[in-house]
């Protein structure tokens, strides 16, 4: 079957070399036929490539260690279940997964671009089957995820024990697929500019698939995020490590990139800008696969590492140089003579929301590099970790929020100073009445309470916002509330929708500033016979457990959980029961620990059975992680504003 | 205004979480400290995140340290001299290592000033006038 595998591999690079030369000798010969058939033969590496991932997916089902990959991430003890995540476990098979992501994406865009735009699609098709072609040669030549075992094994080695969570599942393949397939804009705004045939209908396409990506690497960050939370080792929901970054800046790019395309869709200003963006993000990507793939710098991630550093970073230099050049040879093409009207204007909001978002990805880029940077002056190694990026980024996040609250009563093109001090007015009032009540009830951290109350601004702005939207429906045509608040938001969901993901970044940016500000992390030893106390809760540790498997050796603690009533200690209620564990996988000389979680709305009661003293004995360490459910529920909030604003119009609201 | 009760109310998230905090002081130094200092033999790791028995090791250290009155500083600067500046999870505020933060607090205003006078360079001349 491996031999098939490399076979397939090797039609679908050709393929997409066919794909290229044949659009290239079309365009100078004019030959339609050959045109015709590089379209199809880009269209036919879909096909082919999946066929490669299904005898993958079949040998891991099947247990056939003769393919070394599959000898390497999996054994016999794995439920099949798991074959989805062993695909991507290691370097060769997320690179098939990636080629397989980048094929479905280059033939739905070539497929729906082909009416839209004939006259760049060849242009588009090459840059994309370039981009495929890559990642196949990579396979082909240096990674092959069909190598076969050069001796006979009865079991494999078994899938990373840290991989065995659900969040697993989603979060890989997500993000990897949001990073692999920012390929998609790059290639339309650059296969364009190439053909000179900028249009709106191109950028259009290029906005959805944006919001797409976008949204795969938002929801693939998050979930990353959980599933780092509930494991020990990994600097709870966000440690700043080198391969998260590099999965948070396209993000961050990509986040200013559709407030700028709202820019150019309604007043056509910013093209040049952003093709920047669109480009920064994908050099963005690249890097992401360059420092994933041994990449220079440490990191806790270390699942695709591999030793091809060199090949993903010279393509990560290409993918700088052959845009530039583009750009420098076609810019022009691109300026149109628009012009801003005042400071008081959505666009100028808009230009100081991309302003922040850069500086966030650039500041965490220089975090990044700084180690390279240092031993490249000769001096001695440095760590920049978590409280660099805190100290620095958590003052721009704040200003981008206090900007939340002051774009969206913006109006276009010019707004006057009065009508914003009108409109601002009340959001105002409610920012300064949290400061006062933060500050006679609960004063301590004046930062921690600026910031607290900048989301009340920015959710009493969007409030204001539908709440009087909502009263001139009322008024106007007799609706009921409920109707009049639907056809309000429906009436312009790219705006609405953006309000709710803003729903959903005061959420995450509540359970950000509840964590870092009010985080209580204590150790403790823990013995059976006696209740701990602990902020407001009391921990009994009702059982130990130790068992021995096949791969590993588990721990287990049981707590029961009561809650003091009415203050007295006399006086307890039982309110849960919790299982944390701690189990050591010996062949791959690997701890994995699972946390024992009380979620509740103002924060989780978050214990870790760090060392087992003895059957009666447990070293733990608690901590009290306020609001951080809050980043959970943005999830689904953030699905959904961006869903709303994704969903295709009906002819009767296309008006803007 | 009618619906400014409504926007209080929502706006205003109960903060009754943060009353109480009986940690003593000195296991809150302790994990301040153990954020602070990564694990030398663990891949991005502190020493607060890693089970290896040398972070264990050095958690212990921290704690007898704090217990026989070292301060802050004399403690990371003790972990410094042991293992090497990379111990620490952040670069030291001096000499070179400060460019870490220096290039921030400098880039960033200016280029937002250049941002600043650009959409001023921008805005339609009609319309001031």
């Amino acid at each position: 079957m491996g031999i098939l595998g490399t076979f397939c591999i090797t039609i679908s690079f050709i393929l997409s070399i066919y794909s290229i030369l044949g659009f290239l000798i079309s365009m100078n010969f004019k030959t339609e036929e050959l045109k015709i058939s590089a379209r199809w033969s880009s269209y036919l590496t879909l096909p082919i490539i999946s066929i490669a991932f299904s005898i993958l997916v079949y040998s891991f089902v099947t247990h056939d260690f003769s393919i070394k990959y599959v000898f390497n991430h999996s054994n016999l003890a794995m439920e099949p279940i798991y074959t989805w995540v062993a695909i991507y476990a290691g370097n060769e098979g997320s690179l098939l997964y990636i080629s397989a992501v980048i094929s479905i994406g280059s033939f739905l865009t070539i497929k729906s671009l082909q009416k839209r735009i004939p006259e760049s699609v060849p242009h588009i098709t090459m840059i994309m089957m370039g981009i495929l072609s890559f990642f196949l040669g990579v396979m082909l030549f240096l990674a092959d995820p069909f190598t076969l075992l050069e001796f006979q094994a009865e079991d494999g080695r078994g899938i990373n024990p840290l991989l065995k969570h659900p969040g697993m599942f989603t979060h890989p393949p997500l993000l990897m697929a949001g990073l692999a397939t920012i390929s998609i804009p790059f290639a339309i705004t650059t296969g364009m500019l190439i053909s000179g045939n900028y249009s709106d209908k191109g950028t259009e396409f290029v906005r959805i698939t944006t919001l797409i990506i976008w949204l795969m690497l938002g929801i693939g960050l998050l979930l990353g995020s959980w599933w780092a939370y509930t494991i020990l080792g990994w600097g709870g929901y966000w440690a700043w490590d080198p391969i998260e970054n590099v999965g948070l800046m396209p993000w961050l790019v990509l986040t200013a990139l559709i407030h700028s395309l709202i820019v150019q869709r309604r007043r056509g200003m910013f093209r040049l800008w952003n093709l920047v963006l669109i480009n920064i993000a994908f050099v963005l990507s690249q890097f992401g696969m360059f420092i994933n793939r041994g990449g220079p710098v440490v990191s806790v991630h270390s699942f695709a590492a591999s030793t091809l550093g060199y090949i993903f970073l010279s393509f990560m230099i290409l993918s700088i140089i052959f845009p530039s050049i583009i750009f420098l040879w076609k810019y022009k093409e691109l300026i149109n003579s628009r012009k801003i009207d005042s400071f008081l204007s959505k666009e100028s909001s808009f230009l100081i929301n991309n302003f922040l978002l850069l500086a966030i990805t650039f500041v965490t880029l220089w975090g990044l590099v700084f180690p390279l940077f240092s031993e490249l002056f000769g001096k001695e190694p440095v760590t920049v970790g978590t409280p660099y990026y805190n100290s620095v980024n958590g003052p721009l996040l704040l200003i981008l929020i206090l900007l939340m609250s002051i774009g969206p009563i913006l109006p276009w093109k010019e707004g006057t100073i009065k009508s914003f001090f009108k409109n601002i007015r009340f959001p105002l009032m409610i920012f300064v009445l949290c400061i006062i009540i933060c500050l006679i009830f609960f004063s301590s951290n004046f930062l921690a309470i600026l910031a607290f109350s900048s989301l009340s601004l920015v959710l009493a702005t969007i409030l204001q916002e539908w709440i009087i939207g909502t009263k001139n429906r009322i008024k106007r045509f007799q609706e009921n509330i409920f109707i009049a608040f639907i056809k309000l938001i429906n009436g312009n969901r790219t705006k609405h929708g953006g309000y709710i993901v803003h729903l959903s970044i005061l959420m995450l940016a509540m359970g950000i500033i509840g964590t870092n500000f009010y985080q209580e992390k204590a150790d403790y030893v823990i013995s059976k016979d006696k209740l701990l106390d602990f902020h407001s809760y009391q921990i009994e540790l009702s059982e130990t457990e130790t068992k021995n498997f096949q791969d590993r050796i588990e721990r287990k603690a049981k707590f029961n959980i009561y809650q003091k009533q009415n203050n007295s200690e006399k006086d307890l209620k039982k309110i849960t029961e919790l299982e944390g564990s701690n189990a050591i996988y010996p062949s791959f000389n690997m701890a994995s620990v699972r946390a024992a979680i009380h979620s509740t709305i103002l924060g989780d009661l978050y214990i870790v059975p760090s060392e087992f003293i003895s059957e009666d004995e447990l070293l733990i360490r608690i901590s009290i992680n306020p609001f951080i459910s809050w980043l959970w529920f943005a999830g689904p909030i953030f699905f959904i504003g961006a869903i709303f604003t994704l969903w295709p119009r009906t002819e009767k609201n296309t008006k803007l | 205004m009618p619906y400014l009760k409504s926007i209080l109310l929502c706006s205003i998230i109960p903060f009754s979480i943060f009353c109480s905090n009986q940690i003593n002081d000195d296991e809150n130094r302790a994990q301040y400290l153990f954020e602070n200092i990564m694990c030398p033999v663990c891949d991005g790791q502190t020493i607060s995140e890693s089970q290896s028995q040398l972070a264990k090791n050095m958690r212990d250290i921290v704690r007898i340290k704090i217990e026989e009155g070292s301060t802050d500083d004399q403690i990371l600067d003790y972990f410094k001299s042991k293992y090497g500046t990379s111990v620490l999870s952040n670069p030291p505020k001096s000499g070179f290592y400060f460019t870490v933060w220096l290039v921030p607090i400098i880039v960033l205003p200016s280029i937002f000033i250049g941002l600043l006078f650009l959409i001023r360079s921008l805005i339609n001349p009609k319309k001031e006038n």
